[in-house]
């Protein structure tokens, strides 16, 4: 792993209405890694995401991001330390058109200089050029993976850092499952860390350059870059009851 | 019946459409994009209306222009409103904002007392009126339409309503506030994750629906006295209006508001002794086949 660290946290617990969903999660992710977040559903990953974007309160630890502490700011402060968010669920603002939705974000960064938005698009659509085709319609009339496509494309039209991606194979036919692994990669070539949450470890496999196994709120082991995660001991133990 | 008293009957339907249209639009709005059912909404419609009568009788001394007259009703009131619920935002509804709806009902109607005693105190309890002399309905007098003689003042109220349905669907659909606004209706939670300040939209969507709703109190008071009785008639009307439009809908306020000025001026027009009965009947209906209401679920502007 390397030493030099982008997104970090330590010792991180939650509890929601009095039961720990996250358990002293640790982990760090560096520039340009593609780090995977492998559990079960329930297991915390969502949790940890919503952590890092502050949308649960921490009861114990730290959340930094280039060095700088996040713990104690509000949650619409994280993008503007180059954090960007795919849900799993999507949440598209479904009256609104693609452009719209992928427009929100650099609002959110105080920045709305066209000629800057027909850059960020540009990246984006060099991701998925398929977005072109669909830039002026609600997104609440695409398909699930063109919607999956934009959600991601909106988490990273604010230019981040890093981009925290929960479940992006999701319910996706294996075609479009193709396009977003190819997609993956092109966001690997452009320099930005991502972290995937995985509940299925061959999708963790083919893309992560490393990974972390929570179970139950708690990080059970990191697997380091060397091993094949599928080999995993916990990966075995948690998914195949080896 | 003859085609003029049909056409009073239309137009007097078209201006209590545009009242209604006044009281109701802010409350919708509060609920679709703030998610907050604030009962204590007409009670600016009130205040509005106090402050219309206080301050065309004071300008009295300074102009009778009609144009300084009208300007106070459609700038000034709104304007001073606009600033003061900005105020009443922070310190009296944002503790408002994260809890259950039953519990926004209650401590919303509690506000309306408030607010309430503090016009009396303010205005007192009796009724007051504008002056003949500032009154900008009586120097616009009447003009011609269709062959039929109508308020000229009626007609700038109608015509303001419109304006502002316009321009408020506009705002919605062109400008990043409105779009922010849409976008927060959904889902709050995600637009605060992508970086948007949401307590400023907040607030600013608050000042404008309670500035639209006193817009709608100061426009009214040039025919009729400004009551205490005001706010509670209008509480009850505005809630009809968005029940019968669907919760959080523009266009649901504009067709629910046509439809209850019409039935309402065509009740008073020939069963006057029920007219109000006969529009919570038509709300009663609207529960029972649709309760939803026409526009409901579909988003602020859909």
């Amino acid at each position: 792993m390397s030493q030099e660290r982008m997104l970090e946290l330590e010792d991180v617990s939650v509890t929601i209405d009095r039961a720990t969903v996250l358990d002293g999660v640790s982990l760090q992710v560096a520039p340009g890694e593609t780090v995977a977040l492998i559990g079960r559903n329930g297991a915390g990953k969502t949790t940890t995401f919503r952590t890092v974007m502050g949308q649960t309160a921490i009861q114990n630890g730290t959340v930094r991001m280039n060095g700088t502490d996040l713990t104690s700011l509000p949650s619409r402060a994280r993008i503007q330390h180059g954090i960007g968010f795919a849900p799993e669920d999507r949440r598209l603002f479904t009256t609104l058109t693609v452009e719209d939705n992928v427009r929100m974000p650099r609002w959110g960064k105080g920045n709305t200089s066209d000629d800057d938005f027909e850059d960020s698009l540009e990246r984006i659509l060099s991701i998925f050029p398929e977005m072109e085709e669909f830039l002026d319609r609600p997104a609440g009339q695409l398909s699930g993976g063109q919607q999956k496509m934009v959600t991601v494309g909106r988490a990273l039209a604010s230019d981040p850092d890093i981009v925290l991606v929960d479940e992006p194979f999701e319910g996706l036919a294996p075609s479009v499952r193709e396009r977003f692994r190819d997609g993956v990669e092109r966001i690997k070539e452009l320099g930005i860390s991502i972290v995937v949450a995985e509940s299925n470890v061959r999708h963790a496999g083919e893309i992560a350059d490393r990974g972390y196994v929570i179970e139950r709120g708690e990080i059970v082991t990191s697997i380091d870059a060397d091993e094949p995660i599928a080999e995993n001991d916990e990966i075995k133990r948690i998914f195949e009851g080896a | 019946m003859p085609i003029g008293t049909f056409l009073g009957i239309a137009f007097d339907g078209l201006y209590f459409a545009a009242l209604l249209f006044f009281a109701s639009i802010g409350l919708t709005l509060v609920f679709g994009i703030l998610n907050l059912l604030n009962m204590a909404h007409a009670a600016f419609y009130g205040f509005g209306a106090y402050l219309a009568v206080w301050t065309l009788n004071n300008i009295g001394d300074v102009t009778t222009s009609t144009v300084v007259l009208l300007a106070i009703l459609v700038l000034a009131i709104p304007i001073v409103v606009f600033v003061l619920s900005a105020a009443l935002d922070k310190s009296v509804f944002a503790p408002l904002y994260d809890i259950e709806p039953v519990y926004q009902l209650l401590a919303t109607f509690g506000v309306i007392l408030m607010l309430d005693d503090i016009i009396k105190f303010i205005w007192g309890a009796s009724p007051i009126s504008v002056d003949a002399a500032t009154d900008p309905s009586r120097q616009l007098g009447s003009i011609e339409l269709l062959g039929s003689s109508v308020s000229a003042y009626r007609s700038f109220v109608i015509l303001i309503a419109v304006l502002c349905a316009v321009g408020l669907y506009l705002m919605f659909v062109k400008t990043k506030l409105g779009k922010i606004s849409q976008a927060m209706s959904e889902d709050y939670e995600m637009v605060q994750m992508l970086g948007i300040n949401v307590n400023r939209v907040r607030v600013l969507i608050f000042s404008i629906s309670v500035a639209l709703a006193a817009l709608g109190g100061a426009l009214f008071v040039p025919f009729a006295v400004a009551a205490p009785s005001v706010t509670l008639d209008y509480v009850l009307l505005s809630f009809a209006v968005i029940v019968i439009g669907g919760l959080g809908s523009l266009k649901g306020v504009v067709v629910a508001a046509l439809l209850i000025g019409m039935v309402r001026s065509l009740g008073i027009a020939f069963f006057p002794a029920i007219e109000l009965a006969i529009v919570f009947a038509l709300m009663a209906v609207v529960i029972i086949f649709r309760p939803e209401g026409f526009f409901g679920h579909r988003g602020v502007v859909e």
